[in-house]
């Protein structure tokens, strides 16, 4: 069984952002909608440092949907709109189902990995961009980090995998100990984001 | 690349994969899966195509190459691409960043300028009314204005203003509006922005900038990196890559820079230096250096002109010609200052034979010391160029520096330490290079890694952003491509020296008429300094052009606006390389409206001129011979890939990219006279000469002297500047990571991850002001002003404030940040010193 | 106040009308007001919900937090009436169906208000066709749906059975019924919150009773409200001696409610870790005036319903009006609080989609309440407020609610 999973070597991002691009083109997000957003760790906004001169850092942690093992927002959809695919471990989110009840965002400990699209989906230009078979957006409905499910499911690697200038990424199998990602996180120290809530996550932040 | 269908069973990506590795065969490829997507025919295939273009972004570290997906006849996607000689686990070379990505947001942005535009008549000018006419209009009004001025006040009344904006061959930049230019005797604007680098950096080391090796030398041999006045981690991810590298393998980062930033993080060591005082510090290093015997005598020997003696009567080298023999031009020149080199050896003093023997000859020449030579039967005294340094830098012990520079003596003694232990590579980029006096930083940061020997070996060297830039194929130029013989271009102005010239009508006590300007892949009205002046002199201008993609700020206050093709609807080659592979773009997709190449457009104006004899060609034909053509930047020979093979257009066509490097390279002479390092300029030149000269003996050696301006504090015996009581603020425009300039500033995707321009302060000079996080404040000085939300960042050191560069006038609440920044420059390199600005901050109250 | 008095004096007037004007007035008012409110909510589909101040990082609001207030106030009325029928005990003079009534009113206003908060209500049908079991959400629409029906069978077998046509061994058995149902209603919405790991202020084994607590303390207080406004506009006559038992029933059911408040702060207090956050939050951070305004109004409302001599008319509305605010500002601290402490403290972009008010940044927006509604939030929910009133006019129109003796 594949269970999809990915690491992000926290000592090499630099919070370029360059792959948080890259999901929004490839997924054709609508306007204002991220799915994968890089967090300043200790900034008033992304670009400034909190804690006192001359002791704050610009450090990054890259966010998107963790794809856990344990997903809390699973068990609470009442229609079952999101869902763990089980041939790969994706927590995946059928907007044509979605009733836009918000259960999921609320359950989900990862704050804002979740969207809502609050109002009609806008884009940029009057045609799509990124992959033709991308997802599509629907008003009042959640969306969120798919793992590219379009690419992934044909074998490809997710559009943020896709060249980080820093080759801060891995991806793969994580039931596969040959995997990229499985070799990334063999031997390093690392961490998982909120793990104290249980959820098992399949982001690993190398440290 | 033929086009292809898509059907779930094949994958896209998969597709180009096997593409990209069957290379030269990929056409049969293509074909053999089409036919077998058609066969699978399923309703929802769609048909895409991929092209190559690479970046013309001039981040520093350019010249990325990106796949083009096009959808429709419309760019949907841009994915780095992937070179097919890649290692298919860390990628290779391949690079990339979201500036680059944002590219298709260029293409299909609402500022898009559609069509040619000509400001309503009885308008002000940055009205914002516009009346469409056609390109036959447009160009017959230009053409016609152009005659007359030509005809009244010769051709260097019309002046070309360009500022880097595309960097290809054909377009943009270079290429067709220089011939144009050259043809006509347009005389032209060189803008003053990061002079003080390009000009020093190449005096001393032969090339524009950087002489160093590239970043896989970095990431395998480099033990010390110092990243200088440079935050590569945001301005040039892709580069900054090989650092990471570097460290992770246990190389030691090094950071000079005032500002915590995105590289602060990522490097082991920071000195958070006192602003503009990098050269006290450079001083103070190489004082320690030679006072400690932390040199590398060797290289100083075989590499440098430590051991030249320079006349105390003029100032200049023991040459041969001292002696009585007719130097020889030896055919090279120095790239930047275009100085002839000459067959004129130099004089060391050999202990061996107790007298100034030519350099070559001596076995045990003298670093140090003063020397009695005979020269033409009298006696003059010579002394080392080591020794005029040591005594320059003798001025700054240890606790001198300390205190000036606001770092401890052993951070400068760890600075210079990991200088001596190289092979150490020299991260030099543009931020300590923006007040007055800051050619002198270069000059210590050239003389540093010179006297530690960090040269001509792997992993180390000067690397600008975190590249080197050796070409392997310079082209010629088409602005000096078929061209008439007696052509000549008209005078090249400092673009700092506008408002003086439209004042007093003269330059350097030459008659300078400027009637109309042609602005061509730049946007200076929005990024050189001083804008009110510059404003004030552009309004007495009586004709003004901008040809650009975008409706960007300049263009906005111009006469007439050409639609110019945006870098995805033309075919181009790069003129310079940052790649170990050829940059070279496909035309992806058709002009969205009306838009034309630069090509097209001053072929067009040129037929007007009656130009037709040197408008035979088309582009591709153009690109092809441009290629052919071109010099091995390194070898002085043909233009051939790694295997020997010549890079032709042919070959992109079909193989998009081709190797040109290999990894590891490193620069393994120096293109100067004598072929060696000067730790002493002889004959220090000056950018731009208009009617003020340098003094000679200042610019010889490194120097500190307080910035003109931003000099808020008394320190180091160093007077502050009394302008600091009503303004004790330095004022910084920093780059960041979504923009270089303003190319990228309107891409929406990158508009989406800032909060728009916002001034960042520390919190301690926020709460002395009574401000709070997103307030907005009002940034002014005598010259200006701007309104901005305030951001409370503490990665500032308190006394100065960053508003982030690459804002245009509209995303201003009010004012504009160039109306803040100083024209004051120094005739050595006539720099943009947009760092030497002091200001003051408070609640901005509309009017 | 003189008003009231002599009003209570009126209560002793010739046999009240089924209902007069007044009433008339009331269900035109209310079913006007709940025709705007249908509009507003219209407009929020059609123009998104983009208008409300719900943002992705609170991403419940108003709708929400009313949706728990009425479910609270749909308990007291219920339970005030199915207690002493249940155990067999006697009651509180008459007025179960009326309170029934409330309890039936404020589930629809309840259910109505989880309606406009849906983003796609027009799917509400695959909750039906896909539902999952698992989903604590989904237990409270089963549980809620279950209550509405039940407290309208309840009201019918009380009616039927003072016609004698059901048995009051059958009427019993629906009151444990509905009692339980109840207790679950309330159970269960505070599980939709009280099992999110993710909200360390919603997660609490003690949110559940906690809930029933709440439920009782503004349900009674409603209870109380409305007989005792009854009673005076004449609908039905009441012995002061039932009003007396209901106070001292709402001082107990306050005091629990504040008991287990002091033993949720305390706990999340004590260790002074990351949980000390919420507590902060709540005495003197951005949910200070709710939590006071909760916390003196339970005391006082206690203080006045405990001490005889305080326990005039007025007083009493006063009581049981504070009971009530005092729930829904404890809704209000549940709701904004839970979304008040953001989990990961990292900066990101000021993303208007991000939170209310991001854009002097996402953390700048924590400094003050994280949320406030807007207008139409206000309208749409006094639009579903309105439509409870409606039906419970309407009852009082329609239903023979007085006590049997008054008819």
């Amino acid at each position: 069984m594949t269970r999809y999973g990915m690491a992000i070597d926290l000592n090499r991002c630099i919070g370029c952002h360059t792959c948080s691009v890259a999901c929004k083109m490839a997924n054709n997000l609508p306007k204002n909608m991220w799915w994968n957003r890089v967090m300043t760790n200790d900034g008033y906004t992304i670009d400034s440092a909190r804690t006192a001169w001359p002791q704050g850092m610009l450090e990054f942690t890259p966010v998107a949907c963790q794809h856990c093992e344990n997903p809390a927002c699973v068990k609470v959809c009442p229609v079952g709109a999101t869902y763990k695919d089980p041939d790969t471990g994706i927590v995946r989110q059928d907007a044509d189902k979605c009733i836009g009840c918000r259960m999921c965002m609320s359950a989900c400990p990862y704050n804002g990995v979740r969207s809502f699209n609050w109002e009609e989906p806008a884009a940029y230009y009057d045609f799509a961009v990124g992959d033709s078979d991308a997802p599509e957006h629907q008003k009042h409905t959640v969306e969120k980090c798919t793992f590219c499910y379009q690419r992934t499911s044909q074998g490809e690697e997710p559009a943020c995998m896709h060249l980080c200038p820093e080759r801060a990424r891995y991806w793969g199998d994580l039931d596969d100990p040959e995997s990229a990602v499985s070799r990334a996180i063999e031997g390093r120290s690392y961490q998982l984001l909120l793990e104290e809530m249980g959820t098992k996550p399949s982001v690993y932040y190398l440290v | 690349m033929g086009s292809k269908q898509r059907s779930s069973m094949i994958s896209r990506r998969k597709f180009l994969e096997a593409v990209a590795l069957t290379g030269g065969a990929l056409g049969a490829t293509s074909i053999s899966l089409n036919e077998l997507a058609t066969a699978e025919e399923s309703p929802q295939a769609v048909q895409e195509e991929t092209k190559i273009t690479f970046c013309r972004g001039n981040c520093g570290a350019k010249m990325c190459h990106w796949d083009v997906r096009v959808r429709e006849g419309k760019v949907v996607a841009m994915t780095p691409h992937i070179h097919a000689d890649a290692d298919p686990v860390d990628k290779g070379r391949s690079k990339g960043c979201l500036r680059g990505m944002s590219m298709m947001e260029t293409l299909y942005n609402e500022r898009r300028v559609k069509y040619p535009l000509r400001r309503v008549e009885g308008t002000p000018r940055g009205g914002g009314e516009w009346e469409r006419i056609s390109w036959d209009d447009a160009l017959d009004e230009i053409a016609d204005k152009w005659k007359g001025y030509i005809e009244e006040y010769g051709g260097k009344s019309i002046v070309r203003w360009s500022i880097y904006g595309t960097a290809v061959v054909l377009n943009g930049h270079y290429g067709s509006w220089p011939k144009l230019c050259t043809i006509l005797g347009i005389s032209n604007f060189l803008a003053g922005a990061d002079q003080a680098m390009m000009f020093t950096l190449g005096q001393y080391l032969g090339g524009s900038y950087a002489s160093g090796c590239d970043g896989p030398s970095v990431a395998q041999n480099a033990r010390n990196i110092i990243i200088w006045g440079a935050n590569p981690a945001e301005t040039s991810p892709h580069e900054f890559r090989y650092m990471q590298e570097a460290r992770d393998r246990g190389a030691t980062l090094t950071l000079i820079d005032p500002r915590i930033t995105a590289t602060s993080a990522k490097s082991q060591k920071q000195l958070r230096i006192r602003p503009a005082t990098d050269s006290a510090l450079g001083l103070a290093v190489i004082n320690y250096l030679i006072e400690n015997d932390r040199v590398d005598w060797e290289f100083l020997a075989k590499s440098t002109t430590a051991p030249f003696l320079v006349k105390s009567t003029d100032g200049k080298y023991l040459r041969s010609s001292d002696y009585g023999t007719t130097p020889t031009p030896t055919g090279l020149s120095n790239r930047t200052t275009g100085v002839m080199f000459t067959d004129d050896p130099a004089y060391v003093w050999d202990n061996a034979q107790n007298k100034a023997v030519l350099v070559h000859e001596a076995t045990d020449p003298a670093f140090t010391g003063t020397f009695t030579v005979e020269v033409d039967g009298q006696p003059v005294s010579c002394t080392t160029a080591l020794s005029l340094l040591q005594a320059r830098a003798s001025e700054w012990p240890l606790e001198r520096a300390a205190e000036l520079c606001d770092v401890s003596e052993q951070q400068i003694i760890e600075l210079a330490e990991a200088m001596a232990d190289g092979p150490t590579v020299f991260n030099i980029s543009n931020g300590l290079g923006h007040t007055v006096y800051s050619h002198s930083a270069y000059m210590v940061a050239a003389t540093c890694a010179a006297i530690t020997g960090n040269f001509l070996k792997p992993g180390a060297g000067i690397s600008h952003a975190g590249v080197t830039t050796s070409l392997p194929w310079i082209p010629i130029s088409y602005d000096q491509y078929v061209v008439p013989p007696d052509s000549k271009p008209g005078p090249t102005y400092s673009s700092l020296k506008f408002p003086d010239i439209m004042e007093t009508g003269t330059y350097n006590g030459e008659d300078a008429p400027i009637k109309s300007i042609l602005v061509v892949a730049g946007n200076p009205l929005s990024n050189v300094p001083d804008r009110q002046a510059m404003l004030k002199a552009w309004e007495k201008v009586e004709f003004t052009i901008t040809v650009d993609p975008i409706m960007t700020e300049t263009a906005m206050y111009s006469d007439l606006v050409l639609p110019a093709a945006q870098w995805l609807e033309e075919e181009d080659a790069g003129v310079a390389m940052f790649t170990p592979y050829t940059p070279f773009g496909e035309k992806c997709v058709e002009p969205s409206f009306e838009h034309r190449t630069d090509f097209d457009i001053a072929k067009a104006l040129a037929l007007r001129f009656g130009l037709d004899p040197f408008y035979q060609k088309t582009e591709e034909e153009v690109t092809a011979e441009i290629y052919q053509t071109a010099i091995n930047g390194i070898s002085g020979g043909a233009p051939v890939d790694v295997n020997g093979e010549p890079v032709t257009r042919d070959r992109l066509v079909k193989e998009k990219t081709i190797r040109t490097l290999e990894d590891g390279y490193y620069d393994q002479y120096f293109l100067t006279q004598d072929y060696r390092i000067a730790l002493y300029l002889e004959a220090p030149d000056q950018l731009h000469d208009y009617g003020e000269k340098i003094n000679v003996d200042d610019k010889r050696l490194p120097f500190f002297q307080p910035p003109a301006e931003a000099w808020p504090e008394t320190v180091g015996g160093f007077e502050k500047n009394p302008l600091a009581e009503k303004y004790p603020l330095i004022f910084l425009t920093a780059h960041s990571r979504y923009r270089t300039h303003t190319t990228t500033g309107y891409n929406p995707w990158l508009l989406e991850l800032q909060n728009g321009p916002d001034l960042h302060m520390n919190q301690v000079d926020a709460e002395a002001r009574g401000l709070q996080h997103g307030d907005i404040v009002k940034v002014y000085n005598d010259r200006g002003f701007v309104a901005v939300q305030l951001c409370i960042d503490n990665s500032l050191r308190p006394g100065m404030v960053n508003l982030p560069h690459g804002w245009q006038a509209d995303q201003f609440i009010a004012g504009h940040y160039q109306d803040l920044t100083s024209r004051a420059c120094d005739p050595f390199d006539c720099n943009d010193n947009y760092f030497d600005c002091l200001c003051e901050v408070e609640k901005y109250e509309e009017v | 106040m003189t008003e009231n008095v002599s009003a209570a004096k009126a209560v002793a007037a010739p046999p009240v009308k089924k209902g007069g004007a007044g009433l008339n007035i009331a269900i035109v008012v209310s079913a006007v007001v709940a025709i705007i409110g249908i509009v507003l909510w219209a407009m929020q589909l059609s123009g998104g919900m983009v208008q409300t101040a719900m943002r992705n990082l609170d991403s419940w609001g108003l709708y929400i937090t009313g949706f728990m207030f009425f479910v609270g106030l749909s308990a007291g009325g219920l339970i005030i009436s199915s207690v002493p029928k249940a155990f067999g005990i006697q009651g509180f003079g008459g007025i179960s169906k009326v309170a029934v009534m409330t309890s039936i009113a404020a589930t629809v206003a309840a259910i109505g208000l989880v309606v406009v908060d849906l983003g796609q209500p027009f799917r509400v049908w695959e909750l039906f066709v896909y539902s999952n079991l698992g989903s604590p959400l989904m237990w409270d629409i089963i549980v809620l749906g279950t209550y509405l029906i039940l407290s309208c069978v309840y009201l019918w077998a009380q009616v039927q059975a003072e016609k004698g046509k059901v048995s009051h061994v059958a009427l019993r058995v629906i009151s444990v019924v509905a009692l339980v149902c109840a207790v679950m209603v309330h159970s269960v919405t505070a599980w939709i919150f009280g099992l999110q790991q993710s909200h360390e202020m919603w997660y609490t084994a003690l949110l559940a009773p906690w809930f029933v607590s709440s439920a009782l303390v503004c349900g009674t207080g409603l209870v109380m409200a409305t007989v005792i406004a009854l009673r005076a506009a004449g609908y039905l006559k009441l012995d002061q001696a039932y009003l007396v038992k209901l106070a001292k029933l709402l001082a107990v059911f306050l005091l629990v409610d504040l008991y287990f408040f002091g033993c949720d702060l305390l706990t999340e207090a004590f260790p002074a870790g990351s949980d000390l956050a919420v507590v902060d939050m709540l005495v003197s951070g951005p949910l200070a005036p709710f939590f006071w305004v909760e916390v003196i109004g339970c005391i006082v409302a206690a203080v006045i319903c405990l001490v005889p001599g305080l326990r005039t008319n007025p007083l009493l509305v006063v009581a049981s009006l504070l009971a009530i605010a005092a729930i829904f500002c404890k809704r209000v601290q549940l709701l904004v609080g839970g979304f008040q402490v953001p989990n990961i403290d990292m900066a990101w972009v000021n993303n208007p989609m991000a939170i209310t008010g991001a854009e002097n940044g996402v953390l700048q927006a924590y400094q003050g309440m994280v949320y406030w509604p807007t207008p139409l939030e206000f309208g749409v929910t006094l639009g579903v407020v309105a439509l409870g009133f409606l039906v419970f006019f309407l009852g009082l129109k329609f239903l023979p609610l007085k006590p049997q003796d008054q008819e």
